[in-house]
Parts: C-alpha cells; sequence; structure tokens
C-alpha cells in the first residue's frame, strides 16, 4: 500500500530534526517530529508504508509492533487532515 | 500545485512583504537580468523601476514556498550579520567583486520576515518554525535561476534580525554566518546623525520595544541615545550567544583590512583570484554605501563628536557586552 503526499502541501525540513507542513489550499500548518519528517521525507522519495515501518525498525531499532503503531498513528493524523492520499 | 502561478513568476523576485488590507502579501517584481550591483538591495528595485514600466505582482506569504519547492534549493555561500554601521555594506561590497556572485543586502521581503519574530510567534513554536520557512524560502527565491544565473549569493541582513540568529540558524545550520560589530559610542554618533528605519519606534512600535526588550508604553519616555544603546547591547548578546559556533565567525569593524576580507572570504568558502583581490582592494578606497565618495577613517571623529548622553547611554546599556564581545572575538 502507497501513500502520496499531496500536491499542495509543502514540507520545510529543519536539519532532519523537525518540520512544518504548509497546506496551500487550507493555509493550515502542522509540525512534525524528528520521526515524523523522517516518514515524510520517505513518502515524498515513494516508499510503500512496509518499506516505511522497517526502515523506522531499522533506524530507531524498535520492535516491528512498535514501528508499525507509530506510522499508522502518524498516517492517520496526516489522512485526517488531508495532507496525503491513499493508494492501494 | 498552482504550477500557473510559478511559472509566472519565473522572471520575479520576491521584492517587499505587505499587508494591504491587513492581509500579508509578497510583492513581486520582473527583474530578468538585472544585475544587483548597489550596495542596498532596495536601491537596485528602485533603479528597475525607474529604467522599466513592470508593474508588481502582489502573492500570498506561501507562494514563497510554493516557489522555493519548484527551483533548485540552494543555499547561501554566506551570510552577514551586523549591529549597525559597522562595515557590513563594505565586506557586502567585497563580496560583490567577486566573479559571478550576487549579494542581496539588507532585501526587505528577507528582514520583514524575519522581523514578524518579534511579534507574532513565540520562540519555539509552530509558528515560529512556519515564519523560518518563509524566510528561507525568501533566501532561497535569490538564488541563480533562469537567465539570473550566479554561481554564488550571500545575503546581509538587516541590524534587527540579528536579535534572531540562534533561530535563523536553525534554518541554515552549515551555512557561515558572519557578524560585524563595532564600539557603540561610534554607531549611536552614527546612528544620531542618520536615524535607521529601526531607530524611528512610530514606524512599528511593537517592534521597537521588542528590540529594546521594553514594553510599547515605555517608548515615549525613551531618548534616542538610550534607544541606539539599549539595541546595541541587545545586539552584542545575541552575537555573544552564537560566538563559539564553528560555523559562525566575528570581526570588529577595527579589525577590517584587505587582509582581514580575505579571510571572511575563505570563511565562505571563496578563495579570491588576482584579479577580483584587485577589485576588491579597490572597493576599500570607496565609502562602501556611496562609491562616488571616498573613503576617510572617521572612528575617532565620532568618538569626539559623542555627547554626554551617548556615553551616559553606551556606558549603562552597551559598553560591558561589547567588551566581552570584543575580548572573545580577539581570543578566537
Amino acid at each position: 500500500m502507497k501513500i502520496t503526499p499531496l500536491n499542495d502541501v509543502i514540507f520545510t525540513d529543519f536539519d532532519g530534526q523537525e518540520g512544518i507542513l504548509v497546506d496551500l489550499n487550507t493555509k493550515q500548518y502542522y509540525r512534525l517530529n524528528e520521526t515524523g519528517s523522517l516518514v515524510w521525507r520517505w513518502l515524498e522519495k515513494g516508499n510503500s508504508v512496509e518499506e516505511i515501518v522497517s526502515e523506522i525498525q531499522n533506524t530507531y531499532e524498535v520492535s516491528g509492533e512498535h514501528a508499525r503503531a507509530s506510522v499508522e498513528k502518524l498516517l492517520s493524523n496526516l489522512e485526517t487532515n488531508k495532507l496525503v492520499r491513499r493508494a492501494e | 500545485m498552482r504550477a500557473r502561478e510559478v511559472n509566472e513568476l519565473s522572471s520575479y523576485f520576491p521584492i517587499d512583504a505587505v499587508i494591504p488590507d491587513g492581509k500579508p502579501q509578497i510583492e513581486w517584481l520582473s527583474m530578468p537580468d538585472v544585475e544587483f550591483s548597489e550596495p542596498f538591495f532596495h536601491q537596485t528595485v528602485e533603479r528597475v523601476r525607474q529604467d522599466n514600466a513592470h508593474d508588481s505582482v502582489f502573492t500570498d506569504l506561501d507562494t514563497l514556498l510554493l516557489v522555493a519547492k519548484v527551483r533548485p534549493a540552494v543555499q547561501p555561500a554566506g551570510m552577514i550579520f551586523h549591529t549597525s554601521r559597522c562595515g557590513s555594506t563594505l565586506v557586502a561590497n567585497a563580496c560583490r567583486a567577486l566573479d559571478a556572485t550576487r549579494v542581496i543586502a539588507e532585501a526587505p521581503v528577507i528582514d520583514k520576515l524575519v522581523s514578524r519574530l518579534f511579534t507574532d510567534a513565540e520562540s519555539g513554536s509552530t509558528k515560529e518554525l512556519l515564519y523560518l520557512s518563509l524566510v528561507r524560502a525568501a533566501v532561497q527565491s535569490f538564488a541563480r535561476h533562469g537567465s539570473n544565473a550566479v554561481d554564488r549569493y550571500f545575503v546581509k541582513f538587516a541590524p534587527t534580525s540579528i536579535l534572531h540568529i540562534k533561530s535563523l540558524r536553525r534554518a541554515w545550520p552549515n551555512v557561515p554566518f558572519l557578524i560585524l560589530f563595532r564600539d557603540p559610542i561610534e554607531v549611536t554618533v552614527s546612528n544620531l546623525r542618520t536615524r535607521p528605519e529601526w531607530m524611528i519606534p512610530d514606524s512599528n512600535p511593537g517592534v521597537a520595544a521588542a528590540i529594546i526588550g521594553a514594553d510599547v508604553e515605555r517608548l515615549q519616555s525613551i531618548t534616542d541615545e538610550e534607544f541606539c544603546a539599549r539595541a546595541l547591547g541587545r545586539y552584542y548578546v545575541a552575537a555573544e550567544s552564537v560566538v563559539d559556533e564553528r560555523t559562525t565567525r566575528l570581526f570588529d569593524y577595527n579589525q577590517l583590512s584587505l587582509q582581514t576580507l580575505t579571510q571572511i572570504l575563505e570563511f565562505f568558502g571563496v578563495t579570491p583570484s588576482a584579479q577580483e583581490l584587485v577589485r576588491i582592494e579597490r572597493s576599500l578606497l570607496s565609502h562602501a554605501k556611496d562609491p562616488s565618495r571616498s573613503f576617510r577613517p572617521d572612528s575617532a571623529d565620532k568618538k569626539a563628536a559623542a555627547s554626554g548622553q551617548v556615553i551616559e547611554a553606551v556606558e549603562k546599556w552597551a559598553l560591558a557586552p561589547y567588551q566581552r564581545l570584543a575580548r572573545q572575538t580577539h581570543r578566537k
């Protein structure tokens, strides 16, 4: 399964520590922490959810279950705020 | 994606951040093939406006982000901060003497966005990140693109922006930051002779109060001497807060020479060619802000012209942080 950032959402990265998303349509902005910024960058690169979970697991040395829960929670928030599009 | 909007702005540079009818906007001006040869950005804009009948275009602030997204992300070769009247224009002119180099000096669009950090965004807030992303996008819009290609570009901020140097560092963690400062008596005397906009509290009382760390209500009772000295004191403290950073260098005005200018350029990653050095040396002979006049050292004159009020205000608000900064700079 793939999740794609919407074109009208712009991400600014602050040295990999955190970032900000600006939705040009709604004029809303959202702060991403380090993990959130990492996930967003992987989404922009076209990585699948499975790949992102695996990357998080490796980067932070956490269990697959923990990584999946964190990623799903973030993606759900992004979807709720209409910042990404889910494609099967 | 508003691709059409971005395409239409391909030959435009952002020139100002304005608030017509209460709505913050960016003003853009078509400047194809324009060289930023004047000491200050606004002077280049005035020339372009005189030469051409180009209309400005106004967009929302976030168009800056959109433009930054589609243009190559080129970082500045260096950023120049200063505490007012302390040789920053001389350094900017030296950078400008390099081949294929653009210097954006005190562009209102950049410094006005930075100044929003005084009044609209608390330190550490999400809004602060938003403004930093806008400032970064504004800066990036001056990088090479289209017919305005250059090899490198530098940004010189207005003096007040030094108060946000720690926040700005988050936007450019690896870009060399140069800080120039000068004896507060000399700077205060100079600023009282020709008052810069940041010393006119009526132009933006909220920002003016934030610059000196006072309440807006107190502004009326503060003399020009005190206002300037308090601002300088805070500029020095801000500079001191980053003095130990590996990517920050400081120079006192009295250290500036052809040799130190070469050191500054090397700090920016540039080794000037023989021809470029000749041009830099030539630029030292003229008055930095008015190349038609020749340069004359004026430190002694300024010190001699200081009134008792100037000396008292400087001793109270600015002297100690200046001396600390000077000691640390010379030690470094």
